[in-house]
């Protein structure tokens, strides 16, 4: 059957990025289960689902994690979390680049993600743009601006730093087909 | 790479050691098999458009005003760095809208793309609102409000298809153009209805 076909290659395709994906976001308790609803979706809107599949997945995932933030916070709302906000992982500590963390927290949400989805999941801004749902030139143009900034809350004084290229074709390591 | 690129690239917060499970594993191939025996929504077998928008049309026509203050976001800030979502309010429909016997049945409904759906505990019920605890939006992006307030118009019950709400009940809702949909659409929440939500908004 073609739909099962489809399903199993995206399946095969997105299946241990994905798990890296939510694993950064939450804790290993709920990766299974983000996964399986982010999985179940695709299975069920897979007419909807680009080829490229793995950036509409990440957008999917942000949805479940939310909805499972939601809950979490439902039963405890003394561990409200803002719903774009990665959780502490287990056994992160010793070597944390605590200046990056705290330049990081500078940023708003979503151009935090935005830096995120840049530097750990190695997508491009057009790929970003599709886990936002914003447009291809506000990915890359937010994604250079958070850079920039993230230079200068790191390096007072030095302008431009590290982000002052292109904000389009600064990623040598980066194809535009993604991770 | 530059400096801040490889910083940021070490700051991947991957617990070291950790590795996903690759997709040909036991229990990979056990999800698949279990995601590929639900049902699927494709478009090509929804029954003609036509006539559901005829009975959607019909029954924004004969509803009372609608009234939607959707996910206005606040941008004060409690003391905390989180950012407060207003609550959302759905109109309930008017005692002149579609009656038990223009329902289609509820098996056969298919969600409008601007249709909004949540699930959420009733909190309060006043003379004319219920206040519910939403657990969870089937629709939208992820800054959604986590109360709706259901309005009804004058001389309109508080009720969905005639049926009152229930203080700690649980509901599944879902909204059009700001109106709460009835016919069985939006209910009290079962395991039947909750699977069907599964199937028509896929998350």
């Amino acid at each position: 059957m073609a739909r099962r076909a489809r399903f199993e290659r995206l399946f095969t395709d997105v299946y241990e990025p994905l798990q890296r994906f939510v694993r950064r976001r939450a804790d290993a308790a709920v990766v299974d289960d983000v996964v399986a609803d982010t999985l179940l979706v695709l299975w069920r809107r897979l007419d909807d689902v680009p080829e490229a599949a793995l950036p509409w997945c990440y957008g999917t995932a942000r949805r479940c994690l939310a909805n499972a933030w939601r809950a979490d916070e439902r039963r405890n709302r003394l561990t409200r979390r803002v719903a774009n906000e990665p959780v502490p992982i287990d056994g992160e500590g010793d070597d944390t680049d605590a200046d990056l963390i705290a330049a990081l927290e500078e940023l708003s949400a979503e151009d935090r993600e935005i830096v995120r989805l840049w530097a750990w999941e190695q997508l491009a801004p057009r790929e970003i743009a599709v886990v936002l749902a914003i447009s291809p030139n506000a990915a890359s143009i937010r994604l250079h601006r958070a850079k920039r900034r993230l230079a200068d809350l790191l390096e007072p004084g030095k302008d431009g730093a590290s982000a002052g290229h292109n904000p389009a074709g600064d990623h040598a390591g980066r194809t535009e087909e993604g991770a | 790479m530059d400096e801040l690129d490889e910083r940021l690239r070490r700051s991947d917060p991957l617990p070291p050691g950790w590795s996903p499970e690759p997709p040909d594993g036991p229990r990979a191939r056990a999800l698949l098999e279990h995601i590929v025996s639900n049902p699927v929504i494709e478009a090509t077998e929804a029954p003609p458009r036509s006539s559901r928008r005829r009975w959607w049309i019909g029954a924004a026509a004969a509803a009372v005003a609608v009234v939607a203050v959707v996910g206005v976001i606040v941008a004060t800030r409690d003391g905390s760095d989180e950012p407060t979502v207003a609550p959302a309010t759905f109109q309930l429909p008017g005692s002149g809208g579609p009656t038990m016997q223009s329902c289609l049945p509820v098996t056969d409904f298919v969600p409008d793309r601007s249709a909004q759906a949540f699930a959420g505990t009733v909190t309060a019920v006043e003379a004319s609102t219920v206040t519910l605890d939403v657990d969870r939006w089937y629709t939208g992006d992820s800054d959604q409000p986590a109360e709706v307030v259901l309005a009804a118009g004058t001389d309109v019950p508080v009720a969905l298809d005639g049926v009152d709400f229930v203080v700690g009940e649980r509901y599944l809702v879902t909204t059009l153009n700001g109106e709460v949909l009835i016919c069985g659409i939006s209910a009290p929440a079962t395991a039947d209805l909750e699977a069907l939500y599964g199937q028509w908004y896929g998350s």
